[in-house]
């Protein structure tokens, strides 16, 4: 636990009588390190999570690394519902929940009837899953030779009705949001205004995807997949690996946190959403700008407080260079250091922008910056501090962590110091 | 309780300024590509079960509720819908009819604030499966068709709706099964309390397929017959009360969600449906029409049930089984909705009375909607020809 | 230069004109992006269409070569060994 801070100075802008949204748990699964500790250590140790596929044949692909979770074992946090109910990504949610109401010390009985919102974001949902069912339908010539426990897992909406059945909470909204690689700040998002409605108290959110051919596919059939590893804003990057994991943050109202005594990692301070409206796939440099403008607004956050941001940072050319324009454009010649957490986690998709809340709030916590790893050369077309291959120690109050995904969904979310933290 | 008087409750100027109104709804359905032909199917009860095309090869059932004459080129013309998935289309082709009236001219007015959220189950299952097919059966694994991979994405039809329309507000899509409709709603709603959305154009989607088809012929749980499939989308312009452009055609009083954690959706409806009405401020007597899912399984029986046991008799009978449209998954709750303001809207005795819509999903997600019906000829400027595409 | 197979440049010129959703005639000369209106990404989605077409694999970094129906033509007589 970080020592005593002086209490955050007023923001301006921040209306009168809004409620305060804390961060009492968090749950982490990622290829770097799985449960607060571990993830912490991976992020301050620039560690990267790449290493060879074993969820899927990557024959005749020419390349087969990604950043899976190794030796992950639902059985350790998944208790009640039959494991095969729920594919990899619902297992990566169940856990992470499980993860973060143990963290934010919520016993099955203070959650119970508790009205609340459980809001997973994802990009594939359980599409592992729906690439064996065409496998089984190809191996038998038949389109009926599916087997009926991976059919009637595919929803998506699973990976959030999975939770409230897991940690037994009927009194719940499940809204899993499928804005893809944006979907877990969406889902932060959608807490935080569950929460200042004052019609919950409580909100599990975060994101979950699980390694998949669809994927990779899709990205080495866009010339968007790196060989080796991810060295986003460097000048000879080359694409993303993809990735898995899932990130559950547990968003309280500050009473109902300060009521119960809870350890406060940061605060929610605010989000953006904006909408491209211009491209299926591209990203745009307007729209991302609009984002953060319309984040900081909403956390009544001045553009000089901010003291880093968690980029989308895919390690892409088109991304890397788009975003970092839009960075310059709303903060101008010297804009805060930038890192890219993907550089670690490779891209883990609807998991990434929850994954890079929690790193956001564990720097809040712990008072350092992490590293944007596998970094030689920064592009000239990327001129930001991305704090390359070494965590700094740094004075950490105010962070922005992006998101962007195909059409045009951006979603850019202001975390911040609680600052009367006992 | 009939009265020849209006109540006061139907005039949209008694409601709270930030209430949720819708002020206009598209379908495009089995029963055709209008809210006009939906609102005609649902009031005569029209069957709209089809065998389908043999281009659609080996189905596990016999008929199917398709969209009839859904042609996509024809209807969006032949830029960017070569290779443009059936979901995406079919929202396409709603988020027209909501936007524009029949020659084409914008009649809703949109501006930098106005948002889109679709409710979905899994997006288009054809586009992905497809896409799985040719990376393990052509020479190499990432031979698939790149021009197809952004209809793929499960966010696609909803931003495909924003480039359409220029709508660069809050965009999001949401998955909740047969509860989508409603998450998606409710979605809506809090966003625009948060004043994060002026206006939202909100629905849900479900795209019929062979893959879907056989996912679901094999999802069916022992003693569930294999489900009738439909299909479609249905859209809404929602704003709040106080500051709506066009005639409010029901205010929105409450969206009540849960999740059925015992395997008991009867309970879990009953619960839900108590909560909605507690939050609309109304009793189970005052439903003057109620709309289930009717989705054809167990978890669907039980639903019938419990709003058998909980609301009036004859609130049950007022809308016309969803069963006609076949099992329309995520469309599903959106079109319930609708059915009701289709009845209303030939009903002058419907104005101030109260319409709740139920839905259960195989997931386990359990809503409800409760809506106060509005005689949009009280709203000034009202334009009840121009309220339904 | 290889010869031109008339019945391969009719083909390549369908997948172009499908992939770049292209509904007029053009020459084989007219450019993708500047002429057509075509985005990179279009370019990815010929140079899938003609891998797959032909079993073929176009490396990637000829992408800014193929700018028009004749040198896509080229690039993909030399991949597939024409």
């Amino acid at each position: 636990m970080s020592t005593a801070q002086s209490p955050a100075a007023p923001r301006s802008g921040t209306p009168d009588g809004r409620r305060r949204v804390v961060l009492t748990g968090l749950g982490a699964i990622s290829s770097i390190g799985t449960g607060v500790e571990e993830y912490t250590e991976g992020l301050r140790a620039g560690r990267s999570g790449a290493r060879p596929i074993t969820r899927f044949d990557t024959e005749g692909f020419g390349q087969n690394i990604a950043c899976e979770v190794p030796d992950f074992e639902p059985e350790r946090w998944i208790h009640r519902v039959p494991l095969d109910d729920m594919g990899r990504a619902g297992q990566f949610a169940v856990a992470a929940a499980r993860m973060a109401v143990d963290d934010a010390g919520l016993t099955e009985a203070d959650l119970g009837e508790r009205q609340a919102v459980i809001s997973v974001g994802t990009t594939d949902g359980e599409s592992h899953d729906i690439g064996v069912l065409v496998e089984q339908e190809i191996a038998a010539g038949d389109p009926g030779a599916l087997d009926p426990v991976l059919s009637r897992r595919i929803n998506a909406g699973r990976l959030s009705t999975v939770i409230a059945r897991e940690l037994r909470m009927p009194n719940v909204e499940p809204t899993t949001i499928t804005t893809a690689c944006a979907a877990g700040n969406y889902s932060i998002g959608y807490g935080l205004d569950a929460i200042r409605s004052g019609e919950v108290d409580i909100a599990l959110c975060g994101g979950a995807d699980a390694v998949c051919r669809k994927a990779f596919a899709l990205f080495k059939r866009f010339g968007a997949l790196t060989p080796d590893v991810v060295r986003p804003f460097d000048r000879n990057r080359q694409g993303i690996l993809t990735g898995e994991g899932a990130g559950i943050l547990v968003l309280e109202s500050l009473e109902s946190a300060l009521s119960r005594g809870a350890h406060i990692y940061a605060e929610v301070l605010g989000y953006g959403l904006s909408c491209d409206a211009a491209h299926a796939t591209a990203p745009n440099r307007d729209g991302i700008a609009r984002g953060i403008r319309l984040a900081l607004d909403d956390a009544g956050v001045e553009r000089d407080e901010i003291d880093f941001i968690s980029a989308h940072g895919t390690g892409t050319k088109a991304n890397d260079k788009t975003e970092s324009a839009a960075i310059l454009d709303v903060y101008g010649d010297s804009p805060p250091r930038t890192v890219a957490v993907k550089s670690m986690l490779g891209h883990s998709m609807g998991a990434a922008s929850a994954l890079g809340a929690i790193a956001c709030s564990l720097a809040i916590e712990n008072q350092f910056i992490p590293p944007t790893i596998n970094h030689v050369e920064t592009d000239p077309d990327c001129p930001l501090d991305v704090v390359p291959n070494e965590a700094i120690d740094a004075e950490v109050r105010i962070v922005e962590n992006n998101s962007s995904a195909f059409a045009g969904n951006n979603a850019i979310l202001i975390l911040g110091t609680y600052g009367e933290r006992v | 309780m009939t009265s020849s008087l209006k109540s006061p409750a139907a005039t949209p100027a008694a409601l709270p300024p930030e209430t949720l109104v819708i002020t206009g709804w598209s379908a495009v359905s089995p029963h055709g590509l209008t809210g006009r032909a939906f609102a005609a199917g649902v009031r005569s009860g029209a069957k709209t079960s089809v065998q389908p095309d043999e281009a659609y090869g080996p189905l596990p059932s016999p008929e199917v509720c398709l969209v009839p004459g859904f042609d996509i080129k024809g209807l969006l013309g032949p830029v960017g819908t070569a290779k443009m998935d059936r979901l995406t289309a079919l929202t396409l082709v709603a988020s027209d009819g909501l936007l524009q009236d029949a020659e084409g001219n914008r009649v809703v007015e949109t501006d930098g604030r106005t948002g889109v959220v679709l409710g979905i189950s899994m997006g288009s299952l054809e586009n992905v499966t497809n896409f799985l097919k040719q990376s393990y059966t052509n020479a190499l694994p990432f031979h698939v068709d790149a021009g197809r991979i952004p209809f793929g994405s499960l966010n696609h039809a909803a931003g495909a709706t924003a480039i359409r329309h220029g709508l660069t507000g809050p965009n999001t899509t949401v998955a909740g099964g047969r509860v989508s409709g409603l998450l998606a709603l409710n979605y809506a709603r809090r966003l625009m309390g948060q004043g994060r959305a002026t206006k939202y154009l909100v629905g849900s989607a479900e795209e019929f397929s062979a893959a879907h088809a056989w996912i679901e012929h094999t999802a069916v749980l022992p003693g569930d017959p294999s489900p009738l499939l439909g299909e479609g989308c249905g859209l809404f312009v929602v704003e709040h009360a106080g500051t709506a452009q066009r005639p409010a055609l029901a205010a929105v009083l409450a969206v009540e969600t849960r999740v059925d954690i015992d395997d008991d959706p009867g309970t879990a409806v009953t619960a839900c449906v108590r909560r909605a009405l507690a939050k609309a401020g109304v009793t189970a007597d005052e439903v003057w029409a109620a709309v289930p899912s009717a989705a054809p399984t167990a978890a669907g029986r039980a639903e019938h049930e419990a709003l058998t046991a909980l609301l009036p008799a004859e609130a049950l009978t007022k809308v016309p089984s969803m069963e006609l449209l076949g099992d329309t998954s995520a469309a599903a709750a959106t079109f319930q909705i609708q059915a009701v303001l289709s009845v209303a809207e030939g009903e002058p005795a419907a104005a101030g009375r109260i319409a709740l819509v139920t839905a259960v999903d195989r997931d386990g997600a359990v809503g409800c909607a409760v809506l106060r019906l509005l005689d949009p000829n009280l709203a000034p400027n009202s334009d009840p020809n121009g309220a339904t595409a | 230069m290889t010869t031109v197979a008339p019945e391969r440049l009719t083909r390549i010129r369908e997948i172009i004109a499908e992939n770049i959703d292209v509904h007029s005639e053009f020459s084989d000369t007219a450019l993708f992006v500047d002429e057509l209106g075509a985005d990179s990404l279009k370019l990815i989605d010929v140079l899938s269409a003609l891998e797959m077409e032909y079993s073929i694999v176009i490396d990637m970094n000829e992408l800014p070569k193929m700018v028009n129906v004749e040198t896509t033509y080229q690039v993909t007589a030399a991949a597939a060994g024409w």
